[in-house]
């Protein structure tokens, strides 16, 4: 099992504790790095010791919003191979809709479920696009 | 090609009269000339019968007169005495000496007269023209000489032989009382006789002797043959040698009559008329045919001319008739005709103020006098019409702008402006007015108005009572129309004094049904402008105007209505949509903080503490499942309910994973759960999520209220093409008076609600969530024994091949 690097960027912190929670104690090869916010989103995201392979993006954040840092990652000439996930609790088809449409290589529902998240990130790095909203 | 084809049609009346005149001389002529024709030929036939038998009585007479000379020649020689002496004294030669000189002047006027005394036995004494030859018998005259000497009379007749045609007498001589001998004087016909017939009657003839005359003895063949045909007729003399072309009947019938015919025949290209006479002797016994044939040719060549002189004359009157005619019908009829027929053309080109002008006192002249009448009062009725056409096209047109405006202008404000303006441009008015009951005030008031008028009103907020004088007051008061064509003859229409030029109102009562709604107030400038069909327009204007007025309250009533349910739809949405993102983001929290304390990971946990962590876990869950069911009913309420559809979903394998989790559902109960799958269950099309769902709140349901027995789940492919999946199970079962109500939004069974679990949403979601799928879920039960749930996928007419990369579709439900 190699080691997965996933960046989350999440301003809620008892979602970002369940993150680190679920990444310590119940899932293993992956290595988490965390954003609060989206402030100086790529010169902290070029400062990281490693790049990441998954990008898990809360949508609604501040000061760019989730969209916003999927284009400046796309746009990253040292991040065209990421796959960037939707870390999001709004599940109504329609915001599904736009995320596909923006170009998200797959979506994870909150609450997340932790018996899947390792599974996913495998089939996403393999090339699927995986949506897990439910 | 009009030109052309009047033109054809004035040459075909000219034609027509001219053949017609033509013909009926024609007709005339030619059966005039045809009868003159007939009746020339029939006149010179009973001229020629005529004369030819002139000619025969002619040639009877001659015959007679010489019959007559030769008896009374004779007759004197048998008186004379020197002549009986000489016979007494049979001194012969005296006798010739005395008997010559006689004869020689005899020839003077006739062709070889004989002059024979004879014996009384009928022998020769003396011959003058052979003295030698005496005494023999002469037996050929024997039946002249018998009746001679039997009578003791003169016997003169005809005789022929085949030398001659003549007459011949004998007379009886007597010397005191006897016989002492016979005169016989022949005298032949005159050759002169003939040639003055020929010469002054063109008549050719021929004289045929029948067959005894040529013999010797041809008074034997008298006695021997009774009937006489035309087989024994020989030539004798004549001027024509040949036969004419007449049958022997002919012949045969003059011969056994003895009377005269007459034959018309043709030979050698000549017409003749010809007499055929029989010749009788002295006896009256016929002897033979004289035949005289007279040349018609002349005549009818004159005839012929005759008819020529008709012909012309036929054809010179025709030529006067028909430059009669034509001048007539020319003069009389044509002219007239094309006087007229110019006039009616000018008028079919819309020239209606063309007359005819020449009126001659006849027929024509009185048809140009009725013509020019129609045309004048075809005039007017066009004139009329036109503007009848007019008023009621420009009617028509208001009314029709009025429908369009009705439809398109839903403001009722504008509207109604905008009908007035139409009102009096349309119906040239001088101001239209449009009032509105307002029945908590009882007033009429002025909501629109357009012409001189119209802004001051506007500005006053001009309004009335019905109680009010004045036409529109009292229009109102009556709820009918009023109509004043001549306001300064009314005592009604008070006169607007904004409106000083007003000659003519009208006030139109606008309604709902009977209900009066507002008023229709209109001036014109000209008096008797409300004429019956203006009004008729106007009311039908009214009419749309009442419509008009409901259609733009609903529509405001409708669409205050619609923006209330848009407003309510999307605050409930964007409720939702809020509702479900708070509350998830905690329930992230919750669901995986208790797991990880339950778990044992963060320090070890009792058994209590476990079991409430559990349940705090599957309240969590609980209240998860919650949220979802809400979330998708309120969709499908709202028909927002959106689908991902994929086109190769195996519904074996969402079955199977169901079917898993269903198994850790029964865990703890004496439940078996069976799942019978048909081998290659065909791929569906559509939302995988979703129909995974359906089948999970199936399937769970049985779990739930299955507390002994089986649940069987199986899937199969029916003959109707679709995917039928079902879960049996042996639980309570549902009662009737359940029935459909398990498919009712938040309606559970009295079970169900025991059980203090789910949300009352399932099933109605399912249900939806199947008919979406063009599929239906329905089921059975025996309460106590269990139930039946069904669902129907249908699986696509074409098969589905599995895509490589499946792009979502998305459909709302």
């Amino acid at each position: 099992m190699s080691l997965i690097n996933v960046l989350y960027v999440e301003d809620d912190p008892i979602s970002r504790e369940v993150m680190e929670l679920l990444c310590d104690l119940e899932l293993e090869g992956i290595n988490l790095s965390m954003f609060e916010d989206s402030a100086d989103f790529i010169y902290r995201l070029e400062k990281l010791p490693a790049q990441p392979d998954i990008f898990l993006l809360d949508i609604h954040i501040r000061p760019i919003d989730g969209f916003e840092m999927l284009d400046q990652i796309r746009e990253h000439p040292d991040f065209k191979d990421a796959k960037v996930l939707a870390l999001t609790a709004s599940v109504m088809n329609e915001e599904v809709q736009t995320l596909k449409q923006a170009g998200f290589d797959g979506g994870i529902a909150k609450p997340i479920d932790a018996v899947d998240l390792y599974d996913i990130f495998s089939r996403v790095i393999a090339g699927e696009k995986v949506w897990h909203i439910t | 090609m009009q030109a052309d084809s009047t033109k054809v049609r004035r040459f075909s009346v000219n034609v027509k009269l001219l053949s017609l005149t033509f013909a009926a001389i024609m007709i005339v002529a030619t059966v005039q000339t045809f009868l003159n024709i007939r009746y020339a030929r029939q006149r010179n036939q009973v001229d020629e019968e005529r004369r030819l038998s002139a000619l025969n009585d002619d040639f009877t007479s001659q015959v007679q007169l010489l019959g007559k000379t030769a008896a009374a020649l004779s007759d004197g020689f048998a008186n004379r005495a020197d002549i009986k002496r000489y016979v007494t004294t049979q001194d012969r030669w005296s006798l010739l000496a005395e008997l010559v000189p006689i004869l020689t002047t005899l020839k003077a006027d006739y062709d070889a007269p004989s002059l024979y005394i004879l014996n009384p036995d009928g022998s020769v004494f003396l011959r003058t023209d052979d003295p030698n030859i005496y005494g023999d018998s002469f037996v050929y005259r024997r039946n002249t000489l018998t009746d001679v000497i039997t009578t003791q009379e003169i016997v003169t007749g005809i005789e022929l032989d085949p030398n001659r045609l003549g007459v011949r007498a004998i007379a009886p001589m007597f010397q005191d009382d006897d016989l002492i001998g016979l005169v016989e004087v022949d005298l032949d016909f005159n050759q002169l006789f003939f040639e003055t017939l020929k010469a002054r009657n063109n008549a050719d003839y021929a004289v045929w002797l029948t067959r005894g005359a040529t013999t010797q003895i041809p008074w034997l063949s008298y006695e021997e043959t009774s009937v006489l045909s035309s087989s024994q007729l020989v030539y004798l003399t004549g001027t024509y040698e040949a036969r004419l072309p007449i049958a022997d009947t002919v012949y045969d019938g003059v011969l056994a009559s003895g009377n005269p015919r007459t034959q018309f025949v043709v030979s050698n290209g000549d017409d003749l008329a010809v007499w055929i006479a029989p010749i009788k002797d002295y006896n009256d016994r016929t002897i033979g045919i004289i035949e005289i044939a007279r040349s018609r040719s002349e005549a009818l060549s004159a005839l012929r001319n005759d008819q020529y002189k008709i012909l012309l004359g036929a054809g010179f009157s025709l030529l006067l008739a028909l430059v009669f005619a034509g001048a007539f019908t020319h003069l009389i009829v044509l002219r007239p005709l094309k006087h007229l027929t110019a006039v009616a053309q000018q008028q079919s080109q819309g020239d209606l103020t063309a007359r005819v002008e020449w009126l001659p006192h006849d027929e024509f002249g009185q048809l140009g006098t009725a013509f020019n009448q129609m045309t004048a009062q075809l005039a007017r009725l066009i004139e009329s019409l036109e503007q009848r056409v007019k008023e009621r096209t420009r009617d028509l047109d208001v009314a029709s702008q009025v429908s369009r405006q009705i439809t398109r202008v839903l403001d009722l404000d504008e509207l109604l402006q905008h009908l007035a303006n139409l009102t009096r441009e349309g119906f040239d008015l001088l101001n239209v007015s449009l009032f509105l009951h307002e029945s908590t005030t009882r007033t009429f008031k002025l909501v629109a108005s357009s012409g001189k008028a119209a802004e001051i009103m506007l500005n006053v907020g001009m309004q009335w009572r019905s109680e009010d004088p004045g036409l529109v007051a009292l229009a109102a008061r009556l709820n009918t129309l009023q109509v004043v064509n001549n306001i300064l003859e009314s005592d009604v229409s008070l006169g607007n004094p904004l409106l000083p030029d007003t000659a003519s109102e009208a006030a139109l009562p606008i309604r709902f049904g009977k209900l009066l709604i507002g008023m229709l107030h209109l001036h014109s400038a000209h008096t008797d402008y409300f004429t019956d069909e203006h009004v008729d327009v106007l009311t039908t204007l009214s009419d749309q105007i009442a419509i008009a007025l409901r259609n733009a309250q609903l529509f405001s009533a409708a669409q205050e209505a619609v923006q209330e349910a848009e407003r309510a739809n999307r605050v409930k949405s964007q409720f939702l949509a809020a509702m479900s993102h708070e509350l998830r983001t905690p329930l992230n929290g919750i669901l995986n903080f208790t797991r990880f304390v339950s778990s044992g990971m963060l320090g070890s946990v009792n058994e209590k503490q476990v079991d409430v962590l559990t349940k705090v876990s599957a309240s969590g869950k609980h209240l998860l499942a919650l949220i979802n069911d809400v979330l998708d009913i309120s969709k499908i309420e709202s028909g927002s309910l959106s689908l991902f559809v994929e086109n190769d979903i195996d519904l074996a394998h969402e079955i199977n994973e169901v079917v898993a989790t269903g198994r850790a559902l029964i865990e703890n109960k004496p439940v078996e759960l069976h799942l019978i799958l048909d081998e290659n269950l065909p791929l569906v099309r559509g939302d995988r999520r979703r129909l995974r769902q359906i089948v999970m709140n199936l399937v769970s349901n049985a779990c739930k209220f299955t507390e002994e027995g089986q649940i069987t789940v199986t899937a199969r492919h029916t003959e109707n093409n679709q995917i039928l999946v079902s879960v049996q199970d042996t639980g309570p079962g549902i009662t009737p008076d359940h029935g459909e109500s398990i498919f009712e939004v938040f309606t559970q069974t009295e079970v169900g609600l025991r059980h203090g679990e789910g949300t009352g949403l399932g099933l109605p979601i399912s249900r939806r969530l199947a008919e979406a799928h063009d599929g239906q879920l329905w089921f059975e039960s025996i309460p106590g024994q269990g139930s039946i749930f069904f669902v129907s996928i249908p699986v696509p007419r074409v098969p589905v091949t599995p895509a490589p990369a499946a792009e979502n579709q998305e459909s709302i439900l």
